[in-house]
Order: C-alpha cells, then structure tokens, then sequence
C-alpha cells in the first residue's frame, strides 16, 4: 500500500486507535466481502465497510428502490426511486471512499449461482427472507465462508457469526419451519430504522474483527436486541452435531 | 546510546496526525530497529509519549524540553 498524507488522514481516526496499526489498515485493503442484500441491513453495513477501507465490496441483490425503502435504506434518495439499489448503492459508496473496489451481481444468491461467493473472504447475510437465510447459510457451510447472520423486525434484532465446522450455524439455532412463507416480513410487521442501522453495523464491526483477528466475534452466541425496551441478550449456542455443519 | 537507525522530522505536524506518522515511521523499521523523531513540544509531544505508553511501544530516550528541538526515540518491538 503506497501510503501519503490523504489516506493517513482518511483513515487517521482508527490508526490511532491502540488495536489497530498501520499492517491492519493495509490488510484490511486486501481483504473482501459479499454483502447479500442492499436492504435496510446491508446499506449500514456497506456505508462502514467501505468507510473502514474493506479492498473489495461485492454487492449482491437485484431489487429496485421503492419509496418505503427510504425510511431505513439510507444509501439512497429520492430522486434514486426506480433505480437499481447496486447500482445507486455503488455510486454513493464511490462517492464515500473511492479506493474500496465496489463489485455489483445483479442476481439473487441460489444454488446454481452459489460460487459468485468464492471469491470473497467473509460474507454478510443482509436479506430479509427466512428461505434465503437457510439457503445463505447453507452454501456458506459447502463452501466454508464465514458468514454474519442477521435479522431485524419491528423494533428486534439479532445477529450471530458463523465459521462453518467450527462453531454453531443457523440451522444448529433455528429448525426449518414447513411453511417459511407465513412468517411475518418487514412490510407486514414494520420496522423501526434504527435498529436496522445497529444490526447491520454490527455485522460489519464482525467482519472487520474477523478479517483483521481482533476481538471477540459472536460465535457460538445469538445476540439479540430489543430497542424499545433496550432489553440486550446474548444467548448461548451450541454446535449440533447432527447438523450439515458438523 | 546507540545511534538510532533511522531519524525522522514530523516537526509542525499537529495531533492527531503526528502519532499517525509515527506509526507509520515505526511500520518501516525492522523489528529491534530504532528511529529518532523530532516531535513539536508541548502538547503533541506529551500526546505521542503517552499514545507510545499505551500501544506498548518503547520510549528508550527523549528530549522534552521546550528550550531545545525536541525528540523521541522509539524502538520496534521485535
């Protein structure tokens, strides 16, 4: 990393922190992550990779803004209505830090698409839907990605890491319901923004953390935060030995 | 003492900026290696002594007198 006066300053605030140097700032350049979902989650999550200085941003969704986006997708605008959320989401990440490397896939995560996330070194779970969160997780474990998971409804969140083999996936928590299409979803049930902007910020404090080997991540725990009543858990998990991770 | 192995001038650099540079002046020294800075006095002195003390980075001489050019010289851990 060729080093001046403009990239200290940019990133002066965190090289002055006591756990983060100069070899960091510099790994964290070669360093990327796939954010599945440029919604409510992923935009907070973007907006701090891409501020942290994560190399490479792989935005994955193919969904256009709608106007009830606006009131928790905070990448974009009004004037950005009807447009492409990795496109618009790019720009404005362009425009925050020009030297993270944005990549758009204009597809929806399947099992045939699956190797898109090869090339990455953490992927985030940003999505909103129960399926897409087992099928996430699952290709995650095929493929041994480490992956956030998260989820935000009405004024609740949770969030939880995954490193495949080694520590509890989502299906070790959550059994697979028969009927995924009738749990409740961000238009159903609402949301209140701002835990959206705590939880998708905390997936990307988990990614810096792993990709950098600092702290505790939260694996092997469910952190789950109600910000009405402020009430905060991390619940215990245990790695099920009977599970597709193990 | 020794000579340090390497010198280097951050006077008329303000906080937080001087302890950034001196991060990255102790990022290109070797491990055991030594560089002597010359810091403004004062406040941005005192500021990268005590920023030194909290990283664990090792101070092994310095010149803080307001009078004279004032310097640290600080060893990379190895």
């Amino acid at each position: 990393m060729e080093w001046n006066d403009s990239l200290l300053e940019r990133y002066s605030r965190q090289l002055v922190l006591p756990f983060w140097d100069i070899a960091d700032q510099e790994t964290l350049a070669t360093k990327s992550v796939a954010i599945v979902g440029l919604g409510a989650l992923g935009n907070p999550a973007a907006l701090y990779l891409t501020a942290c200085g994560v190399g490479k941003l792989g935005l994955i969704d193919q969904d256009t803004i709608a106007l009830s986006n606006l009131q928790r997708q905070i990448l974009y605008s009004t004037a950005s209505c009807g447009k492409s959320k990795i496109n618009t989401a790019k720009q404005r990440l362009n425009e925050l830090n020009e030297h993270t490397q944005i990549e758009t896939v204009n597809q929806f995560i399947t099992q045939e698409n699956k190797d898109i996330l090869q090339e990455y070194d953490f992927i985030l779970d940003c999505t909103d839907k129960a399926e897409t969160k087992f099928l996430l997780n699952d290709i995650c474990v095929a493929l041994n990605k480490p992956l956030s998971h998260a989820g935000v409804l009405q004024a609740h969140g949770q969030v939880m890491t995954i490193i495949p083999k080694k520590t509890a996936c989502y299906r070790c928590v959550f059994p697979e319901t028969t009927n995924l299409a009738s749990l409740p979803t961000c238009s159903q049930a609402g949301v209140f923004s701002p835990i959206a902007g705590i939880i998708g910020t905390i997936q990307a404090t988990e990614a810096l953390k792993y990709l950098l080997t600092k702290g505790d991540l939260l694996t092997n725990r469910l952190l789950s935060i109600d910000i009405l009543s402020f009430q905060i858990h991390k619940l215990a998990l245990q790695k099920q030995e009977n599970c597709i991770c193990s | 003492m020794n000579q340090p192995t390497k010198t280097k001038d951050l006077t008329g650099i303000p906080c937080p900026m001087s302890f950034v540079k001196v991060k990255l002046a102790l990022h290109e020294i070797q491990p055991g290696e030594t560089i002597q800075i010359e810091l403004d006095s004062g406040e941005v002195i005192e500021n990268v002594i005590a920023s030194c003390d909290i990283e664990n980075i090792p101070v092994i001489a310095k010149q803080t007198d307001k009078a004279k050019p004032c310097f640290i010289t600080l060893q990379k851990p190895a």
